[in-house]
């Protein structure tokens, strides 16, 4: 009795705040992006393209940045500024769990900013440009970085000012090579979710870390590794066992097209009627792909690649 | 025992409109929550919203008809 009692409890205090947050996040939904939109996008110019997004959501980010920048680079700091700006909204107005999930699937990009700092370091590239890269959800973690990125002068000095972050060993132990670095935080970022996280986001996480397996092999049967050293840079933890992800069965095994496929199902996810984790996590991905393939199409168009290539690579 | 009965018509009169009005209490907490939501990203929406915040206000006429039937009825 006392059993179901707490699991009822738990139940209920699991649920709550999801209304609110998913309602309004299904509204901002139809402020993205449509498939005639990107069909549009793909015969413009780069000139074009800044003055067609500057009539959309992206309109406040580029005329802010519009004074500093221009061309590519000003689509591509708006486009991150706008990202940050959506994340910071959806955190702010989210409730209760609702709020402790986002904070969980937002952790994703305070790792992604500590390697962004982390290269920007090793690379010696300019305090501007590494700010402008970073998108951080918080206040307090974005002084947080800023302070590194203002007051670190080399890589060694950056990882140090971290020593107080859950991570700080990884980045120890780690330092003499960035690329091992990266996927031991993206192991210790995985393994941090999946503690805390409602199934949808468990589920979508194990999906995530299949397909990233899988490119991890091929690249590294590409480099000519043994199957032995492969098994150390895969991500474990997850079910394996599981029914694998698979694209259409005539199609060969191909990273690209499962990649699209988790995406595109994943996003669809916006439209569940659940007070669940479901449709934040599904706008998120739907808004961070609109970005990847608006970067795409600025990219391509910039580098004069052909605009049938770039659809392919696009998600839609 | 007249008394019994009359105690047992006012508790099945005040158990249908009880169990109605919690039960729309509950839906309109959800719909208020999720149209207020709707509201904060557009404006436009205030009509829709506001009708679907009504339609669980029916479960409680639906009660208050049944209690009333049930007085009516137990005469």
């Amino acid at each position: 009795m006392n059993l179901q009692k707490i699991y009822l409890n738990n139940l209920s205090e699991n649920r709550r705040g999801f209304a609110y947050t998913n309602t309004r996040v299904r509204a901002m939904k139809h402020e993205l992006l449509t498939e005639n939109d990107y069909q549009k996008l793909l015969k413009m110019s780069v000139n074009e393209l800044t003055r067609y997004l500057g009539e959309t959501t992206y309109r406040k980010e580029i005329s802010e940045l519009a004074l500093k920048y221009s061309g590519v680079v000003l689509i591509e700091y708006g486009l991150n500024k706008n990202l940050e700006n959506t994340f910071k909204k959806i955190y702010s107005f989210s409730m209760k769990n609702a709020r402790h999930q986002i904070g969980l699937y937002l952790k994703k990009w305070e790792i992604f900013n500590v390697k962004t700092i982390l290269r920007g370091k090793l690379t010696k590239t300019s305090k501007s440009e590494i700010l402008n890269n970073l998108i951080v959800f918080d206040e307090h973690l974005k002084q947080f970085f800023e302070n590194i990125v203002e007051n670190a002068s080399d890589f060694d000095e950056a990882v140090l000012m971290l020593k107080n972050e859950p991570y700080y060993e990884i980045l120890r132990s780690n330092q003499e090579n960035l690329g091992v670095l990266e996927d031991e935080l993206d192991k210790y970022y995985y393994e941090f979710v999946v503690q805390e996280s409602q199934p949808e986001l468990k589920k979508y996480m194990s999906d995530e870390v299949k397909i990233l397996n899988q490119l991890n092999k091929i690249r590294a049967k590409n480099e000519g590794f043994e199957d032995e050293e492969i098994e150390k840079y895969l991500i474990k933890g997850f079910d394996n066992n599981k029914k694998k992800i698979k694209s259409k069965e005539s199609e060969p095994e191909n990273p690209l097209s499962l990649r699209k496929k988790l995406l595109k199902t994943a996003i669809r996810k916006v439209h569940i009627f659940k007070r669940t984790f479901a449709p934040v996590l599904g706008y998120f991905l739907a808004k961070e792909n609109e970005v990847r393939n608006l970067r795409l199409i600025i990219r391509g168009k910039h580098n004069n690649i052909d605009s049938e290539i770039i659809e392919q690579h696009l998600v839609i | 025992m007249v008394e019994l009965e009359l105690g047992m018509v006012a508790f099945a009169a005040a158990f249908a409109i009880g169990i109605s009005a919690y039960s729309a209490a509950k839906a309109e907490t959800e719909i208020g929550t999720a149209a207020l939501g709707a509201l904060a990203e557009n404006e436009k929406l205030f009509v829709p919203s506001l009708i679907l915040m009504v339609i669980p206000e029916t479960i409680v006429i639906f009660g208050l008809v049944t209690s009333i039937l049930i007085i009516g009825l137990a005469g």
